[in-house]
């Protein structure tokens, strides 16, 4: 496996990439399974929701006053209603774009000295999983598209697997080329020990 | 009964499906906490506490509102 891809990297809140984290565990790991590489989708993903939340924040500051003048002339509304209406706002916002980075945060993607996993949070009541041997890796590829997807470094990642297994589809992750490098590494590495095994 | 009684009503009215809505809203808030719970199973990491911080600050904000509201509505 090449030097780059043995850089030891912490995770933390926005960490979309790292390689070999020490500080990280996931469900059904096994003893001797060490995590090399582990994804999430770039940073970008979640500027939409950045500026949503922007926009929503001054949502009370500019629609609300000409929401209330308008109703004025039907209707006065009390002062106390204003005050909740306004709090309850703000934190609706908050939830919206914290449930927002929650599945961000935890849709990943893990790829171990054993195997490749991709777990989706699609809502509370449902869970994907997918995972396969990398013994079973066939054929890895990725497409950057767009201008965006060429200054910001992201783009998907396929990953071909034997058999009945579905393949892999790691959609706008950072690093694609390196990613490739490591899950290939990883696999023919794999493939070694189970020859030398044999 | 005359108009001021009905304003009165169709204010207490709209007290209660205030409440009834941030009661709503707060549940939301606790099914976050929960989500986040069933989520960090999955993946534990060092900056998982914060998230589940921020979910509780939420929930208790959510529940903060309702209060606020039965006082000053």
């Amino acid at each position: 496996m090449s030097e780059r891809a043995h850089e030891i990297t912490k995770t933390n809140l926005l960490t979309s990439f790292a390689t070999w984290p020490p500080n990280l565990r996931f469900e059904n790991q096994e003893k001797n399974e060490t995590v090399i590489l582990f994804l999430r989708q770039h940073l970008i993903t979640l500027v939409p929701i950045v500026v949503l939340g922007a926009i929503f924040i001054l949502v009370p500051m500019v629609v609300f006053p000409i929401f209330l003048k308008a109703l004025s002339t039907t209707i006065n509304v009390p002062v106390g209603y204003v005050i909740i209406g306004t709090i309850f706002w703000y934190i609706a916002v908050f939830g919206m774009l914290l449930a927002k980075f929650l599945y961000w945060f935890f849709n990943i993607f893990i790829v171990t000295n054993e195997r490749i996993i991709d777990i989706d949070f699609i809502n509370l009541l449902y869970k994907d999983v997918a995972e396969a041997q990398l013994s079973r890796v066939q054929d890895i590829s990725y497409n950057q598209k767009g201008i965006f997807g060429t200054i910001f470094n992201y783009g998907n990642v396929t990953i071909q697997t034997a058999g009945e297994i579905p393949n892999f589809e790691f959609e706008i992750v950072p690093k694609p080329n390196e990613v490739v490098d490591i899950v290939g590494d990883a696999a023919k590495l794999k493939a070694k020990n189970g020859e030398d095994g044999h | 009964m005359d108009t001021q009684q009905i304003t009165g009503i169709g204010w207490m009215a709209i007290k209660i499906l205030t409440v009834v809505g941030l009661s709503l809203y707060a549940i939301y808030g606790a099914i976050i906490i929960r989500q986040e719970e069933l989520m960090s199973k999955v993946l534990a990491e060092t900056s998982e506490p914060i998230l589940r911080f921020l979910s509780i600050i939420h929930f208790i904000a959510s529940l903060a509102v309702i209060v606020l509201a039965i006082i000053l509505l």
